[in-house]
């Protein structure tokens, strides 16, 4: 029999092969050599997106619900006007999330945008008081930046572990801290740092205690070993 | 066609579960920690693609009950037999890899070719190492017999022609299972290597070869087994490299996780899962242990506890758990998150090493005479366990194979050296 040795695997070939088989991919079939990887992500990629059909099914449900309550016992659509807009924005977020997540930076502005549509239409279903520009839309965009940053920075880093603890908690002190500002030119018109102070006395120190113990003392790499889960 | 006992008169179903030893990995499985070990035979000739092709055929129609995907119940996972026979790759640099949950276009397992080495690549959920030689060896058999250079088949082999025996494919744990008796205490947690984990990929090999002869005739000389010979090097190297850190991080106990074959010691046909663990150890808290200590420690403790009594215990406690209505009635999110942690905490956090000796590969001489020798990787270990010892013997041959995902290699260079210095002669591949 006359077999011919292929250069890359080093498998033997009688004469029917023109080319090996297992190095090259078929033209009729499916890759003969699929990466698992790749059949892995397929596999994920696929129940995610049943997971988002059904969540579809589930909000969609919700919304016709709670509208016919509310005209039910209402006889127009009042109150369900809140519900409804925040379950679109819950099934909108699930959707962006399923098909953008590769994006991340997309994502996130997605979500944002989302966000601040749902928080106007509040807004405007009870224009007594515009809260949206001078309170909602900032706040939520600092949220949003704050969030995108910690997990930036934990993705960079070698080890998840106490760090991110830390970062997180800055994190959240910056919030705390454009909240009162926020807040306090909407109602006064000047700023007075009161309890985001506090927040910050109690949380600033905490952070650099880990800090001191990921980075200096080599501590707490793994949240999942120190705390014996 | 298989079904499962419990399904019996229901024609329309092909599934059974998961044995007591499999139950875990779907809620652990992830990341680096794919649960897919590799066993090889190097033939000594390049491997036909065609006549292993057909091998692979008439080898996965012999055992259908390898043909499952992980599909989700309600309460937990199930495996579900499909039409897919399993694939052949060739080798690639990244070994071990996951097989995919819940996907009907691929089986969990696959063979692996490269020049002289045929592989067989298994997830742990369908079978442990005992089950891969078994297919392994089938497969050799009919590749041999394609090539015209057996036609008889030998015995010690599965015979493809044949329907399988439904003892092949029972949950051998459930069968064994006693629940008169006591289950064994839970030991406390061991120490783990200080190393650090690798870039992606992580996980990557180093293999040894050294002569089977000189290694048994060094334990015989010291009236021991090959496993509790390689055990006890394995324990003296990391007691080696915990003595190198200061005192408050080697105050503990170092223990290697040994998986020991039930089969012989229950007469169990099963080619599903029936292993479990004894777990040597040592206490560095009492101080530096000689080498000869080790051994009498490690000797008496695999005899202690491979005592049959002392395995019913085992049996009892990994068992006892999954009868309880209570746990069984938990949905399948919520009871994936406690098995997570039940294992982070009393499974891998309980050993520092993992050391599984084959043994010596039976493979009868038709067959064996083509082969030069049989290797067994074992699963890619996880964060905390950091580095695993797969060893196999065929004929003057003992492949040891390291499997690793820290970037140092103090371990498996300190177990070669250590060899080196008992008088054993060790080749690095």
């Amino acid at each position: 029999m006359g077999l011919t040795k292929c250069d890359k695997c080093g498998v033997l070939l009688d004469e029917r092969f023109d080319i090996c088989p297992l190095c090259t991919p078929d033209e009729n079939t499916e890759k003969t050599s699929v990466r698992t990887g790749e059949v892995l992500r397929a596999a994920r990629a696929e129940a995610a997106k049943y997971a988002w059909e059904l969540s579809g099914i589930v909000c969609l449900s919700g919304v016709v619900i709670t509208l016919l309550l509310n005209l039910l016992f209402d006889g127009t659509v009042s109150w369900s006007l809140y519900p409804v807009t925040s379950i679109f924005w819950v099934w909108i977020s699930l959707t962006v999330i399923v098909f953008i997540r590769r994006w991340p930076f997309m994502m996130l502005m997605m979500l944002l945008a989302g966000t601040l549509g749902m928080l106007l239409l509040f807004n405007l279903f009870d224009s007594r008081i515009n809260w949206f520009i001078p309170v909602a839309m900032p706040v939520t965009t600092v949220l949003f930046i704050l969030a995108g940053l910690v997990v930036h920075i934990s993705a960079r880093a070698r080890y998840k572990g106490f760090n991110v603890l830390a970062v997180s908690l800055i994190a959240v002190n910056i919030l705390c801290v454009s909240i009162e500002v926020f807040a306090d030119l909407n109602l006064t018109g000047t700023v007075t740092i009161r309890w985001s102070a506090v927040v910050s006395a109690a949380i600033l120190p905490i952070a650099a205690v880990l800090m001191f113990l990921h980075y200096r003392l080599k501590r707490g790499r793994r949240l999942d070993s120190f705390f014996h889960i | 066609m298989m079904m499962s006992r419990e399904k019996k008169g229901r024609d329309d179903t092909d599934w059974f579960r998961l044995d007591n030893a499999a139950k875990i990995y779907p809620a652990v499985i992830g990341g680096d920690f794919t649960a897919v070990f590799r066993i090889s035979a190097i033939l000594m000739e390049d491997i036909v693609y065609s006549a292993l092709a057909d091998a692979i055929t008439v080898a996965a129609t012999r055992f259908p009950y390898f043909n499952v995907t992980l599909s989700n119940g309600l309460f937990w996972y199930y495996l579900e037999k499909v039409d897919t026979k399993p694939r052949l790759y060739p080798d690639e640099p990244e070994i071990c890899t996951a097989f995919p949950i819940g996907s009907k276009r691929e089986v969990m397992y696959r063979i692996i070719v490269k020049e002289k080495t045929i592989s067989v690549e298994f997830v742990h959920i369908i079978t442990d190492g005992g089950g891969a030689l078994e297919f392994l060896k089938t497969l050799l058999y009919e590749y041999f017999r394609n090539l015209s250079k057996i036609d008889v088949l030998p015995s010690g082999i599965c015979d493809p022609s044949v329907e399988p025996d439904p003892e092949e494919y029972e949950d051998s744990f459930s069968k064994y299972f006693n629940k008169r008796i006591p289950a064994t205490e839970n030991p406390k947690p061991a120490l783990h290597l200080p190393f650090r984990l690798n870039n992606r990929p992580r996980f990557r090999t180093m293999v040894a070869e050294i002569d089977s002869g000189e290694i048994n005739a060094r334990a015989k000389e010291l009236n021991v087994s090959v496993t509790e010979y390689l055990v006890a090097v394995y324990l003296a190297v990391l007691q080696d490299l915990f003595y190198k850190l200061p005192e408050r991080k080697r105050r503990g106990v170092i223990r290697v996780q040994v998986p020991v074959n039930l089969r012989r010691l229950y007469g169990s046909r099963t080619l599903r899962n029936f292993s479990l663990f004894v777990v040597p150890e040592l206490d560095l808290r009492l101080g530096m242990f000689a080498f000869s200590d080790i051994l009498d420690t490690v000797h008496h403790m695999v005899r202690l506890e491979t005592h049959p009594l002392r395995i019913s215990r085992i049996i009892r406690r990994n068992v006892g758990g999954e009868k309880l209505f209570i746990i069984r009635v938990i949905p399948v999110i919520i009871k994936r998150l406690i098995l997570a942690i039940f294992y982070y905490t009393f499974g891998s956090g309980l050993c520092t090493g993992v050391l599984t000796n084959m043994g010596r590969i039976d493979i009868p001489p038709e067959i064996g005479k083509y082969i030069d020798c049989v290797a067994i990787t074992p699963p890619p270990p996880n964060k905390k366990v950091k580095v695993s010892c797969g060893v196999a013997s065929f004929g003057s041959k003992m492949r040891i194979t390291f499997g690793s995902i820290a970037e140092e290699q103090n371990l498996e260079k300190g177990f070669l050296r250590f060899l080196l210095k008992e008088g054993i002669g060790v080749r690095i591949l």
